[in-house]
Formats: C-alpha cells, sequence, structure tokens
C-alpha cells in the first residue's frame, strides 16, 4: 500500500474516533446552557489536564517549534521557560478565575470583568479583544490542518479540501456536543500528540543518527552556531527571549479558550494540582521537537519552509504507518486547539453580546442554538482567513498572544485585592493605549531595540492603567467588597 | 458617607451580620449611612506565610536563573557535556524540571 493512502486512511480514522466522541456526549448533553457552555462546573482533574494541555499545544507545537530549533537552534529551548510560567499563572491566577466563577457564575473573562468594574464597555471591549485576538488562532489552526492533510496525502487531497473538511469536523462535533464534546475529543487527541511526536522524534533520531546522543554530538560538529544564542540568525536576544516568555505564558492562558478552562473545574484544589503538573506535559514536548529541528537542520539542511521539516523527515525516512500516526497526531495537536476557539469564541459571542444585549431573557434552548448558529459563521470566517497568504505560524501565535495579553491589568485587578483598586476607566485606558503600542511595535517598528512587542505593550498598558486609575472613580464599595472577599476568602480563609 | 454620629454601629457590620439598617426618626432607611466603607484588603502581592515566602522567593530565584542575562551570560555555553547533552540545554531543563518541583510542593503545603 502506498504511503500516502496509509497517512491519510489513519488521519480519517482518527477523524471518525473524533465525531464518534462528539455523538455520544451529544447523547449526555442536556438543555442546560451552563452544561453546554462550561462542562456544567464538573471538570476533573484528568480531563481538565489533557484538554488544556491539549488547547494550548497547537499546529505550533508540531510544526513551528521544529521550525523555530531548525532555523534558530537551542533558543528555542526557551520555550520550557513560557510552559512553566503557565503552570505557576494557572497555579495563581486560575484558581482565583475559579473561585470567583463559581461564587458569581461568571462564564466568560467579560463576565468576569465587566462584573467587577461594573461596566458594559468593559465587557464589550474585553469580548472584542477576546475574540478578535482568537480568530487569528482559528487561522493558524486551520492552516495548519489544511497543510497537515495535503502533505499527508501527497498533494491529493489540496490545501482547501483538507481546511474545509476537518474545520468541519471539528465545528460538528462541537455543535453536537458543546463542550463536553471538546473535552472529550481533546483528551483523545492530547494523548495521541504527545506519543505520536515523542515516538516520531525517537524513531526519526535512531534511524538517521542512532540516537540522541549521536545527534547532540553531531549537532556540535557540524553546526555549532545553533548550540548557543541568540542562535544562528541572532533571534534569541534577551529582550525576545523575555518577551516571548511573557507573551506565549500570559497572553495565551488570557485568551478566552484557557480562561474558559478554569471556570470549568470542579473545584480551585484541581486548578492548583493542573497548575502544578501541567508544565511536565507542556515542557517535554519540545523535547522530542528539539530532536527533530536540530537533526533536520543536518539532515535536510536547504528545505524551504521550517516549519515542514518534520513530515519532511517522515516521508523521507519513516515507515508510512508511522508517518499516518504522526501525522493523526499533529491533526488532533490543531484540532484540539481549533474546537477550543471555535467554542470560546462562540461563548463569548453568545454570552457576551447576544445574550447580553441583543435578546435577553429568552430559553436556554435558544442560546444553545444560537451558539450553533454562531459556531457556523466561525466555520466560515475562519476558512477564508485560512485560505489566505502562509506565513510562518510561529509570528501569528506571538501576535496573538500579545493581543489577549492586555486583558492582564484588568484580570489582576479582579484577582489581587489592593489597597486602591483599579477602575473602569483606568483598564480601558490601558487595553487601548497597550493594542496601540502593539501595532506599532509588532507591525510599524517590529520588535524596538531587540525587545519583542509584547513587553513595550503590556508596559505601557500597565502605566496606564495605573496612572487613569489614579484619576477616575473605582468600583462601588459594595462590589469591591464582594469580589475581593470572595478572593480573600478563598485565598486565605476556608477556600 | 457612614457618620457615626447618626447610627451605633458601623453599617458594615450591620450589613455583614444581616441585622437591621439604621433608622432614621421618620422611620425611613438612611440611605446615606447604608453606604459601605471602602473595603480594606491586606495585598495579596505579598506571601502572609513563611511557607508562601520560599515558594515565590525560590521559584523567582530560578526563573531568574532561565532569563537573560544569565541564560545569554554564564550559561550560554556546551561545555561541560553532560549525559551527552550540551551544557545550556541540561541547564535550562534542571531549572524548568526545580521551577515544577517548586509548584508541586507549594500544592501540597496547601500554599
Amino acid at each position: 500500500m502506498e504511503p500516502w493512502v496509509v497517512s491519510t486512511s489513519l488521519i480519517f480514522a482518527y477523524i471518525v474516533v473524533t465525531i464518534v466522541l462528539g455523538v455520544v456526549a451529544n447523547r449526555r448533553m442536556t438543555v442546560d446552557l451552563e452544561d453546554f457552555l462550561l462542562y456544567g462546573r464538573q471538570a476533573g482533574f484528568v480531563v481538565l489536564y489533557l484538554t488544556v494541555v491539549a488547547s494550548f499545544h497547537s499546529a505550533f507545537a508540531f510544526l513551528g517549534s521544529g521550525g523555530f530549533f531548525y532555523t534558530h537552534g537551542i533558543g528555542f529551548w526557551a520555550a520550557g521557560t513560557w510552559t512553566v510560567l503557565v503552570g505557576a499563572i494557572t497555579y495563581v491566577l486560575g484558581s482565583r478565575i475559579w473561585a470567583v466563577g463559581k461564587r458569581f457564575g461568571y462564564m466568560t473573562p467579560a463576565d468576569m470583568l465587566a462584573d467587577f468594574y461594573e461596566s458594559d464597555a468593559v465587557r464589550v471591549v474585553v469580548a472584542s479583544v477576546s475574540v478578535l485576538f482568537t480568530i487569528l488562532y482559528i487561522q493558524v489552526q486551520a492552516q495548519g490542518l489544511g497543510y497537515i492533510i495535503s502533505v499527508a496525502s501527497g498533494g491529493r487531497i489540496s490545501y482547501e479540501v483538507g481546511t474545509a473538511v476537518l474545520l468541519a469536523v471539528a465545528a460538528g462535533y462541537l455543535m453536537a456536543g458543546g463542550l463536553r464534546a471538546v473535552y472529550w475529543t481533546d483528551v483523545v487527541q492530547g494523548i495521541w500528540m504527545y506519543v505520536a511526536i515523542w515516538v516520531g522524534a525517537l524513531i526519526l533520531t535512531e534511524r538517521l543518527f542512532g540516537g540522541p546522543i549521536e545527534l547532540w554530538r553531531r549537532v556540535a560538529a557540524e553546526r555549532p552556531d545553533l548550540l548557543s544564542l541568540p542562535g544562528p540568525e541572532g533571534f534569541f536576544t534577551p529582550g525576545m527571549w523575555v518577551g516571548m516568555s511573557v507573551a506565549l505564558s500570559f497572553g495565551i492562558i488570557l485568551q478566552p479558550h484557557m480562561m474558559i478552562r478554569y471556570f470549568t473545574a470542579a473545584s480551585g484544589r484541581t486548578i492548583k494540582w493542573l497548575g502544578a503538573t501541567t508544565p511536565i506535559f507542556l515542557m517535554t514536548l519540545y523535547i522530542p521537537a528539539a530532536l527533530v529541528g536540530l537533526g533536520g537542520a543536518l539532515i535536510m539542511p536547504d528545505i524551504d519552509v521550517p516549519d515542514r521539516i518534520f513530515p519532511e523527515l517522515l516521508f523521507t525516512y519513516a515507515p508510512a504507518w508511522l508517518t499516518g500516526v504522526i501525522l493523526a497526531g499533529a491533526t488532533a495537536a490543531a484540532m484540539s486547539t481549533l474546537d477550543s476557539i471555535l467554542h470560546a469564541n462562540m461563548t463569548v459571542l453568545t454570552r457576551d453580546i447576544y445574550q447580553r444585549f441583543l435578546a435577553p431573557g429568552r430559553s436556554e434552548r435558544h442560546y444553545i442554538r444560537v451558539g450553533q448558529v454562531i459556531v457556523l459563521g466561525l466555520l466560515v470566517v475562519g476558512y477564508i482567513l485560512s485560505v489566505g497568504t502562509f506565513e510562518l505560524l510561529v509570528t501569528l501565535v506571538t501576535l496573538s498572544g500579545a493581543g489577549a495579553l492586555q486583558l492582564l491589568p484588568g484580570v489582576m485587578g479582579v484577582c489581587f485585592p489592593t489597597a486602591r483598586p483599579w477602575t473602569r476607566n483606568g483598564v480601558l485606558a490601558g487595553i487601548g493605549v497597550g493594542l496601540a503600542v502593539l501595532y506599532a511595535t509588532l507591525v510599524v517598528w517590529p520588535h524596538p531595540f531587540a525587545v519583542h512587542g509584547a513587553i513595550w505593550s503590556i508596559s505601557a498598558n500597565f502605566l496606564a492603567c495605573i496612572v487613569v486609575s489614579r484619576f477616575s472613580a473605582p468600583p462601588s464599595n459594595e462590589t469591591v467588597a464582594r469580589v475581593h472577599g470572595e478572593v480573600e476568602r478563598f485565598v486565605y480563609g476556608d477556600g | 458617607m457612614w457618620h457615626p454620629s447618626s447610627c451605633f454601629q458601623p453599617p458594615w457590620r450591620a450589613t455583614a451580620s444581616g441585622e437591621s439598617p439604621c433608622v432614621g426618626r421618620c422611620g425611613r432607611v438612611k440611605w446615606e449611612a447604608m453606604t459601605l466603607p471602602p473595603p480594606r484588603f491586606r495585598s495579596h502581592y505579598r506571601p502572609r506565610t513563611a511557607a508562601g515566602w520560599v515558594a515565590i522567593v525560590s521559584f523567582s530565584l530560578l526563573m531568574a536563573m532561565a532569563q537573560p542575562p544569565i541564560v545569554h551570560t554564564l550559561a550560554n555555553r556546551t561545555e561541560p557535556w553532560i549525559l551527552g547533552m550540551p551544557f545550556l540545554y541540561v541547564y535550562l531543563l534542571a531549572v524548568y524540571v526545580a521551577m515544577i518541583g517548586v509548584l508541586i510542593w507549594a500544592v501540597r503545603k496547601g500554599i
């Protein structure tokens, strides 16, 4: 049997598994908005763990990270920093978000911020930022999916068709089973992607070099520039190292698909264990990625698109069955992030815009139907965006992360009681200034003085937030006492 | 604002405990007296326990070891090779594992 047949068949077998899970989840679903959007706030440790790691790691982890090691060398091991930071943020910030979400019934980040800052303007701005910057992520994942299936089929299934099919599958099981379907498929996807990248990298390393130790030795002998900072192209300067650490930890955690997961946990302790242990999965996934990228730089030094190094190595040097399993793993990585983002955007648009402003007071069944229609709309938008120009995956991910990062001061204002709370005007000013500076430092003048645009933008954001808060009215004492009192009770009381 | 002379107990306490709010001579609730004073919370940016201090200081120090300037100067070398891998790679892996260790320790201590 030809390799492309095996690869494509395994990917479609994987797709069938996700569809079956979606159907089963649909049968367990009740006509309850909280169940549809938040898994009934009953997610236990194992399910939550695998859905968080699967959502965090996307097509980028499978394709972009190998490409980054290939191009910039060992500097991409900085990834460990932001994955551990993700754990710490989940521990400290995520557990507080869970506490206030559980107590006051928040379903979205905008719910939380609008309640504390007593402002519908904050709700609209936060919802807009959430959707705007995660739609970029839909584009990234959809592009990854189209590319994977195109490569797996040896070009017989076009990029456009592959993107459309896989987008439709993800949207289909989301519409059928809500967040329960997303979580259950994420469990399969999380395990599959982890096993696939490790098995693939180790087998390739063994075949091509005789093992990882020999690979390292040859990299040192033939490409020593890959083993030092800032790397062959001078990318990993101190400013970029710090900037990527911030943008790809805080920035991704603050995206709605990650924050909403905190609302779904069964307990605060679940979130804390999640924070302490998710870095193990997240960080160790980059170990095989390093083997692929650095090994690829020796074996295929002149590849046109570095992101393609893993599939190129597989097709050239691995058996067909292995290539299929691994590309299905890459599909899993992309789909698990894609379905989470579709779900998050659907939740934000349904809850923060439709239910709040357009049609309040309707039945839960009505809102579920509207959410399903919104998913269809997002499917179309995602497809249109994904058939645009192909860029390096990591650039888009970084832009997305830095956008959601602008919510940080507002979220910290809710979750960290202080003597003088930040204000609605302060948070709005901070987001506005932060986004303006982000545009300037990522598009107009990329990374000024070799410092990542995320650092410039979040610094300006905090400054504007603090200054404007100093001269504007804080939330009412009742609201501050209610929300901060709950945080105080959770952290230092009987929580 | 709350005026001490118009009510014998702080309205904050009255509301929190579920007792009746202050009532004026005309029998109507004094809404100005119901307004809560600004709540005061001790900052959450400073740990309040010894274990909390240990966790935050050790995690911060380890994070500093995984950031510039240390990574770009002291740790930026391949020698000595450790277990067949370059120094920078193993050094960072060790720091990451230590940071995860701090997080697990913090959960087990109930921080």
